[in-house]
């Protein structure tokens, strides 16, 4: 027996040779947005802390210090996607992460890895300080507190961290152009204890302007001491993945097909759920899952009530959803929810409910 | 996150009866109605309980 060991496998053209599966994050490119193309302060959508392109959550000094959209134009070349962090509010530091899954990071935990990405700004003027960073989290497996920060600190000063979460780099300025280019770090993920790791890249300055743009995509992951070809997963891939995390369900409609190349990939199903009328005020609807969630008891989240039309021996709007996880062995393929309404209908009548309303909603969560 | 309306919910039974115990927090979680299950299997429960245990969230009772 011999050892092989070479540094990157090509093809006879000199072009690398993509090992499958390397990249530990999901969404890398920012293709999948489930939640929406663009999120800003109105309902809160740009928040410290709340997710927003699949997989992805922001972090920031505050709340509404930059909007988020998946950016399609601004791209890398051979790319489609990308993160836009537009500064609503100046002065501010912002970023992105993302937590890995402890049973998909279990290899990298004690191993040297490495993060890559493309990056650019709008201008250097202010924004000539974005980081990364490789972090442990020690804590409980899967428990992971998702604001990892604990003080932002002054410009060019590494924010702090909370307990249970460490710096594997020592991050440093990457000093970002105008242009899209390839920004890598590498470290040794050697906190005792480590149970899940944590990317983290974010703008590190104080002085910014509102209207300065961080682009960010090809997001990748992997063991080793140095960075590969970004891992370019099949769109079907991507979303199944996502969809372990969060899976929403909207109307019928026109809207998928105005999403075009940016591929929203919410379940455009319109019915949201079939069953049964529970009570002469209630009916309980199963929803079976498009792929299997993370966790069997997620939090249901979902638009106005009067997007919804419960349909049985008459037709209802809904007065409110609630989870009946409690009666039934929920699991990650399937969920009830019990819907009430005013006005009644014939007690164990067939039921469905569908949205009728552009933009309305269901939503399955079991993000870390 | 940011929760706010919060309220325990008791689940109906699977006869449609009304049950008698806490199964879940109505709130608005980030600007967005949510069912939250009162389960420690699930995160935002535990972030909405850490909240309460810091004197930063108050659930109201269920109807």
């Amino acid at each position: 027996m011999s050892t092989l060991k070479v540094d990157t496998l090509q093809h006879r053209d000199g072009t690398e040779y993509i090992l499958s599966e390397r990249n530990k994050l999901i969404n890398g490119d920012f293709m999948v947005c489930q939640r929406g193309l663009s999120f800003t302060s109105t309902d809160s959508a740009n928040n410290d802390d709340t997710y927003n392109l699949d997989r992805w959550y922001l972090l920031s000094d505050g709340n509404d210090i930059v909007d988020v959209t998946q950016e399609t134009s601004t791209v890398p070349t051979n790319g489609l996607s990308a993160i836009a962090l537009d500064v609503e509010t100046a002065n501010k530091k912002f970023g992105i992460a993302q937590i890995i899954e402890n049973r998909n990071c279990v290899d990298l935990i004690g191993n040297e890895v490495t993060l890559s990405f493309k990056a650019k700004v709008s201008a250097t003027t202010n924004l000539d300080n974005v980081k990364c960073a490789i972090v442990a989290w020690s804590g409980t497996a899967d428990t992971v507190t998702s604001d990892i920060i604990s003080a932002w600190g002054s410009e060019g000063t590494d924010p702090t961290l909370i307990t249970n979460a460490t710096y594997e780099n020592t991050p440093a300025n990457l000093n970002l152009t105008t242009s899209y280019a390839t920004y890598t770090t590498t470290a040794t993920i050697d906190t005792a204890n480590a149970k899940n790791v944590v990317v983290f890249i974010w703008s590190d300055v104080t002085t910014t302007s509102t209207g300065e743009f961080l682009y960010i995509t090809d997001v990748q992951l992997e063991q080793g001491p140095s960075n590969s070809i970004f891992e370019r997963k099949s769109i079907e891939q991507q979303i199944a993945n996502c969809r372990r995390y969060y899976q929403r369900y909207e109307q019928l409609g026109t809207s998928y097909s105005t999403v075009g190349a940016s591929d929203r990939s919410y379940v455009n199903a319109g019915v949201v759920g079939t069953g049964y009328n529970n009570t002469t005020t209630s009916s309980r609807f199963f929803n079976t899952r498009t792929a299997p969630l993370r966790k069997g008891v997620p939090t249901i989240s979902y638009s106005q009530l009067s997007d919804f039309t419960i349909v049985a021996s008459s037709t209802r709007t809904p007065t409110a959803i609630n989870s009946a996880a409690s009666n039934y062995n929920n699991d990650v393929h399937w969920s009830t929810f019990d819907v009430t309404y005013s006005g009644a209908m014939t007690i164990s009548h067939f039921a469905w409910i569908y949205i009728d309303t552009d933009g309305g909603f269901i939503a399955y969560s079991s993000e870390l | 996150m940011i929760v706010t309306n919060a309220k325990y919910y008791k689940s109906l039974l699977v006869d449609g009866t009304k049950g008698t115990k806490n199964t879940e927090i109505q709130c608005v979680i980030d600007g967005v109605n949510s069912v939250v299950p009162i389960s420690t299997d699930n995160d935002d429960y535990n972030e909405i309980m850490r909240l309460v245990d810091a004197g930063e969230l108050t659930i109201a009772d269920a109807d």
